[in-house]
């Protein structure tokens, strides 16, 4: 499954799209969640710091189920810009660490695996979910 | 994902929110502008009813961590009841939890709320 992502899309077109195929493939609710937060946090950092750059950057996000876990593919063409770097060497509670950084800490505690390449004008954002114990039905491989 | 957003109890001192559906980052500032509009200078609690919050996202989380910082400059607190145990994971993961007066149930919070109210009934 892949969804093309247009400026003016709202984050929930994003969650609803991923929240159907995510129910597709029987994914219990918790990765769910935790899947979608991943995805609005991605999406606030490049509106952040990705689209006033360029306004018309359409961006795709993929779904690649696999046995035992998920792979969500985002790819975002332009200059360089990992959105996992720098992630926090230690999270601070709110009251005494900078302003930023909170969106990043979820996405890191929440993926099982983060990793961002850049080849030839695109980027590539690869985010690896366990499915573990919140994983209800054999579905994924057909 | 749309964020509805219902006053639960309102009085001089205490304000109580109801939220229900999505608190991401698009609906995080709704959430924001209605707590500026609703937050006067006499309010110092808070209540916020998540039993309907189907999602949370650091953008609310950071509307949240900004009215607990209101609240508890003016001595007074943060509210939370309800949430869901998806919801309550972001807010452990941030490390939020202990900062929050988290209720089992509305019906509690609302009691904690009836006796502030009745302390502002009493002094006025």
């Amino acid at each position: 499954m892949r969804l093309n992502v247009h400026p003016a899309d709202p984050v929930s077109y994003v969650l609803v799209n991923m929240a159907g195929e995510f129910e597709r493939h029987n994914v219990g609710a918790g990765v769910v969640h935790d899947c979608q937060v991943i995805i609005d946090e991605i999406y606030a950092n490049l509106r952040a710091h990705v689209l006033p750059d360029n306004p018309n950057l359409t961006w795709t996000i993929t779904l690649n189920p696999a046995e035992d876990h998920l792979e969500m593919v985002v790819e975002y063409p332009g200059p360089f810009f990992d959105p996992t770097r720098p992630l926090p060497v230690g999270y601070r509670h709110p009251a005494v660490r900078p302003e930023g950084g909170m969106g990043l800490y979820l996405m890191s505690e929440l993926s099982d695996d983060l990793k961002h390449t850049y080849h030839r004008g695109v980027n590539t954002l690869t985010i690896r979910k366990e499915l573990g114990s919140n994983y209800k039905e054999h579905s994924l491989c057909r | 994902m749309p964020l509805n957003i219902k006053v639960a109890q309102e009085s001089d001192e205490a304000l109580a929110l109801m939220l229900t559906g999505s608190i991401d980052s698009d609906t995080a500032p709704e959430l924001e502008a209605t707590l500026a509009d609703m937050v006067h200078p006499q309010i110092s609690y808070v209540g916020l009813n998540m039993a309907g919050v189907t999602f949370i996202s650091s953008a609310g989380l950071r509307v949240v961590f900004k009215v607990f910082k209101q609240m508890k400059a003016r001595e007074g607190q943060l509210l939370v009841t309800e949430m869901s145990p998806r919801v309550e994971k972001v807010f452990e993961i941030v490390k939020m939890i202990p900062d929050l007066s988290v209720f089992a149930s509305h019906q509690e919070m609302d009691d904690y709320l009836a006796v502030i109210q009745q302390r502002e009934s009493d002094e006025g």
